[in-house]
């Protein structure tokens, strides 16, 4: 047990250090319960989090722990205030060998650790392996560095649960014989629905698995989320304090908060998630201990239906087939941070089937998961800086998660907020059926749906996440998008045509954000990170960056945009679920004969809108220029332009979100009244000349969207460190004198010493490294 | 024709054995499990159960493994040894969450007594754990036979 007896401030060099006088006493608790802590927690750990919250405010370059006059720890606080979780694991439930290698895969190496439905019960509570196990899956695995550690489970079978503890002795020795016969990486214990008087024999499974497994095989359990602190039924089998003293770490299963049968709601709040993990550390579980479980999955309920029929559950990628298939309404609640897609099935429309229930015309809906719920879940994890996630299962997931994964894993202290709008805010409003799924008729072949599509088979598979040639009846599969009806040019024909590359410089200027360069010049701002290199959304001011030079102004050149239609696996495909691409599916107009200039064009969801070859001529400049048809549903900087330039007419009163919801067809409805075209509320072409001659395109526009701010965070650069943030610093540095060489982006030694030259010049910590401290002083001097 | 004999006894045999094994493994074990206890078939549909006395409330717990059709259940079961113990019918729902419970308390005696507890579900699709446990930290050992959860 830790007592701080007395904390004391000293400033040296300019810095601020804090000195915590620390006295070993056990047992006495004379301190105020500020000052108390457990013996499990380190010294270090608790130092941090004491100082973080007592003095929140204070700018701390170290904590310096002092027992008398003994200098127990010195903790730099630059290095350890950012907290960075680097350990996923999943299950895998659904598929065999080939389909969890390929789910996998798809994770783009954010998992360090599967654990595959390997380790059943007999009746008896002995082992049964699953036919299930595969050799050839764990060398796979292995291959890839990544652990596999199947889970026990009882299938929710309470006397099978409880067969399994009475028989824990024999059934231990068979699972550390298995882990070691087969080469596996330990074993998660995930017995559930036993209850309080289960408590010590569950405990004492997981004690004598750790006693008979090597110290390199793990030991953990999956735990019932327990945020109201129950300690009956269910939630009172797990002792979470005991069985972490013999558990690698506890997965908390915090999901479920909603089930089958019950009210409609999420799977799992926010607060429902953050109270459990709450519980855990009130439990006594050290922080590093503890596993985040992430649901990948949702529940529906019918409309009119009565409560006990709803909530079944649904993979998060099935509500985005059925988003695509039917349209709908996605929104994002706010107070539970997750979505909730509402979504009709007409008579007469397409079966959906889920778990072999079809669904009967209605109204849906449905709570789930997206790349935003997961991630607000993920800022627990630094914010309690626990061991990291699990997710139940793979391949529920919508894939294009996996491309953040690891950013919003790794808290590397620059938080870049607001979210950027072409970030996975992909299902959120109403969404248009999509035109890019088929169902599968009587007669079909994957060849023969792959031929009308303009699709290989292998493509069409990959697309599908096929790993068979087999297909059924009523099956949805994803034929790509609308665009690639179109044209689609082969891909060493890209950038490679007689246009001239439409990209050009622009320097930044004061007011300007990463959103609104991106937005003035018709770009995504994921679009513009990716010409330049960008990895955060700072930019600063004088910066140039490359950008496309056909935005807001009209341009000289007819375009197309090609979908070169990338493979599911590819990174940043957008072929992976349809609809996490968020653009409309505009109705492909008569191709004329067009040049592609589609070398800017990235990967990015929202850049895909395709362009249709409608032109017409632009009376300021006499040059042509294309139009997207824009109608409910659309998305991107198209809309946001259609929405500048109606609000410019004093036509359209709300903001200029780039989501054309509601208020934007009922703005284009009467801007088209007013010019006497047809009232249908889709910006078609002739809609939008008419407005680019109300409102000239080439006139700035009023960005009425909050922009994105630039962050006053500060990435902490070394040697070694690349990029813009680099180059500025470098740039800052020769201005005032200090740095003789060149801005080259690197971070070489010559930087360094420039960097120590300045630290010592004003006063700061001399290492050489350009933290906020060295930066944010950079800043006041070099505007 | 004697070939085919000796063909078709090796399949015979074949299948019986597997059959047997099959039927081994999924023989369930005594559906009745020992809380801080003990609990051995003595004789055909007769259970001794004897508890370890490192804490109270240590005895059997047997849970029906099939659902209920409606709310009115009643816990019968046959005891005889010595000392106290409480009959408890503890409910959780289809999630595991606990509902409720109730208790009655037993003196037991050495012959054969047969004891009845009348119990409402929340819900028929709720689970139900019925317990014989001791009242009080004790080494107690008493026997129990014709344990049934009846519908009523």
């Amino acid at each position: 047990m830790y007592n701080f007896e007395s904390v004391e401030f000293k400033t040296i060099n300019g810095q601020l250090l804090i000195y915590l006088h620390i006295k070993e006493k056990p047992g006495i608790e004379e301190f105020g319960s500020e000052f108390f802590f457990n013996k499990e927690d380190t010294l270090k750990n608790k130092a941090i989090k004491y100082v973080k919250s007592q003095f929140p405010k204070l700018k701390v370059a170290s904590i310096v722990v002092v027992a008398g006059t003994f200098l127990l720890t010195n903790i730099p606080m630059q290095k350890v205030e950012a907290h960075e979780a680097d350990f996923n694991m999943s299950y895998l439930y659904f598929g065999n060998t080939s389909s969890y290698i390929s789910q996998v895969d798809k994770t783009k190496g954010n998992l360090n650790l599967v654990s595959p439905s390997y380790f059943d019960l007999k009746t008896d509570g002995s082992l049964k392996l699953t036919t299930q196990f595969d050799t050839k899956f764990v060398s796979e695995m292995h291959n890839r560095g990544i652990k596999v550690v199947p889970f026990l489970s009882n299938h929710w079978d309470r006397t099978l649960g409880r067969s399994a503890l009475a028989n824990r002795d024999v059934l231990s020795t068979q699972i550390a014989e298995a882990i070691i016969k087969n080469n596996l990486d330990g074993v998660q214990v995930d017995i559930e629905n036993t209850t309080e008087i289960d408590r010590t024999a569950y405990t004492d499974l997981v004690r004598l698995l750790r006693e008979k497994l090597p110290a390199n095989k793990e030991v953990s359990v999956a735990v019932a989320a327990n945020p109201n602190g129950w300690t009956k039924g269910w939630h009172g089998s797990y002792d979470y304090k005991e069985l972490a003293k013999y558990s690698s770490y506890l997965m908390i299963m915090a999901y479920d908060e909603s089930y089958e049968g019950g009210p409609e709601g999420p799977v799992a709040s926010i607060n429902f998630v953050d109270r459990s993990i709450q519980y855990a550390l009130k439990q006594g579980v050290p922080a590093n201990k503890v596993v985040l479980g992430v649901p990948f999955y949702g529940r529906y309920w019918k409309e009119g239906a009565s409560t006990s029929e709803g909530g079944a559950g649904i993979s998060n990628t099935k509500v985005d087939e059925m988003l695509a298939r039917y349209g709908g309404k996605v929104t994002f609640d706010e107070a539970s941070k997750t979505p909730k897609a509402t979504i009709t099935i007409k008579s007469g429309d397409p079966t959906t089937t889920i778990a072999g229930k079809a669904l009967s015309p209605g109204t849906y809906h449905i709570w789930f998961e997206n790349n935003d719920s997961i991630r607000e879940k993920l800022r627990l994890v630094h914010k309690y800086e626990i061991k990291g996630t699990g997710s139940w299962s793979l391949g529920q997931e919508n894939a294009s998660m996996w491309q953040y994964y690891k950013t919003w894993m790794s808290h590397d202290g620059v938080e870049v907020l607001p979210i950027n709008p072409d970030q996975p805010k992909e299902q959120i409003g109403e969404i248009i059926p999509s035109t890019s799924t088929y169902t599968v008729k009587s007669g079909d072949t994957l060849w023969k749906i792959a031929t009308e599509h303009n699709l290989t088979v292998s493509e069409l598979k990959n697309l599908n996440s096929l790993t068979a040639d087999v297909i059924s009846l009523g099956q949805v599969l994803k034929v790509g998008n609308a665009a690639s009806e179109s044209t689609v040019l082969p891909k060493e024909q890209v950038g490679n045509n007689s246009t001239p590359t439409q990209i050009t410089n622009y320097t930044v200027k004061s007011g300007d954000s990463i959103w609104k360069v991106a937005t003035d010049h018709n770009m995504a701002v994921a679009e513009l990170k990716n010409l330049n290199g960008l990895t955060t959304d700072i930019i600063m001011i004088g910066q140039e960056l490359k950008v496309n030079s056909s935005g807001a102004t009209s341009t000289s050149t007819t375009q197309q945009t090609v979908v070169t239609n990338p493979k599911a696996n590819t990174p940043g495909a957008i072929t992976a679920p349809t609809q996490e691409a968020v653009n409309p599916k505009t109705t492909p107009a008569p191709i004329t004969k067009t040049t592609s200039t589609t070398a800017t064009k990235t990967t990015t969801a929202s850049t895909t809108t395709t362009k249709t070859a409608v032109t017409t001529t632009n009376s300021a400049s006499t040059a042509k220029t294309t139009y997207s048809i824009l109608k409910v549903g659309s998305k991107g900087s198209a809309v946001t332009n259609l929405q500048n330039k109606l609000i410019k007419t004093g036509i359209y009163k709300g903001e200029a979100s780039g989501t054309f919801d509601t208020a934007t067809k009922n703005a284009v409805i009467a801007f088209q009244k007013k010019y006497k075209l047809s009232a249908d509320g889709i910006a078609g072409a002739i809609t939008q000349a008419k407005l680019d001659s109300v409102v000239p395109s080439t006139a700035p526009v009023k960005n009425t969207t909050t922009p994105t701010t630039v962050a006053k965070t500060y990435a902490i650069l070394k040697v070694g460190s690349k990029g813009t943030s680099v180059v500025n610093m470098q740039s800052k540095l020769i201005k005032l004198g200090i740095y003789k060489g060149k801005a080259t982006g690197n971070y070489d030694t010559a930087t360094k010493n420039a960097v120590i030259a300045f630290q010592k010049k004003y006063k700061l910590s001399a290492d050489g490294i350009a933290g906020a401290a060295t930066l944010g002083k950079l800043d006041t001097l070099v505007k | 024709m004697k070939k085919l004999v000796s063909v078709l006894s090796f399949f015979i045999l074949v299948i019986s054995v597997q059959s047997l094994s099959h039927a081994a493994e999924e023989t369930p074990s005594i559906p009745y499990f020992g809380v801080g206890a003990t609990v051995q078939e003595v004789i055909k549909g007769e259970y001794l159960v004897k508890t370890e006395g490192a804490k109270s409330e240590e005895g059997f717990v047997y849970s029906p493994p099939k659902p209920f059709q409606n709310e009115r259940i009643k816990f019968q079961i046959t005891l005889k040894g010595k000392g106290t113990v409480i009959l408890k019918l503890e409910e959780t729902n289809a999630r595991g969450q606990y509902i409720k419970e109730k208790t009655m308390e037993v003196a037991l005696t050495e012959n054969w007594s047969t004891y009845e507890m009348t119990y409402t579900l929340e819900s028929p699709t709720s689970q139900i754990d019925a317990m014989v446990t001791t009242k009080s930290q004790e080494k107690a050992t008493f026997t129990f036979k014709n344990l049934q959860i009846i519908e009523e």
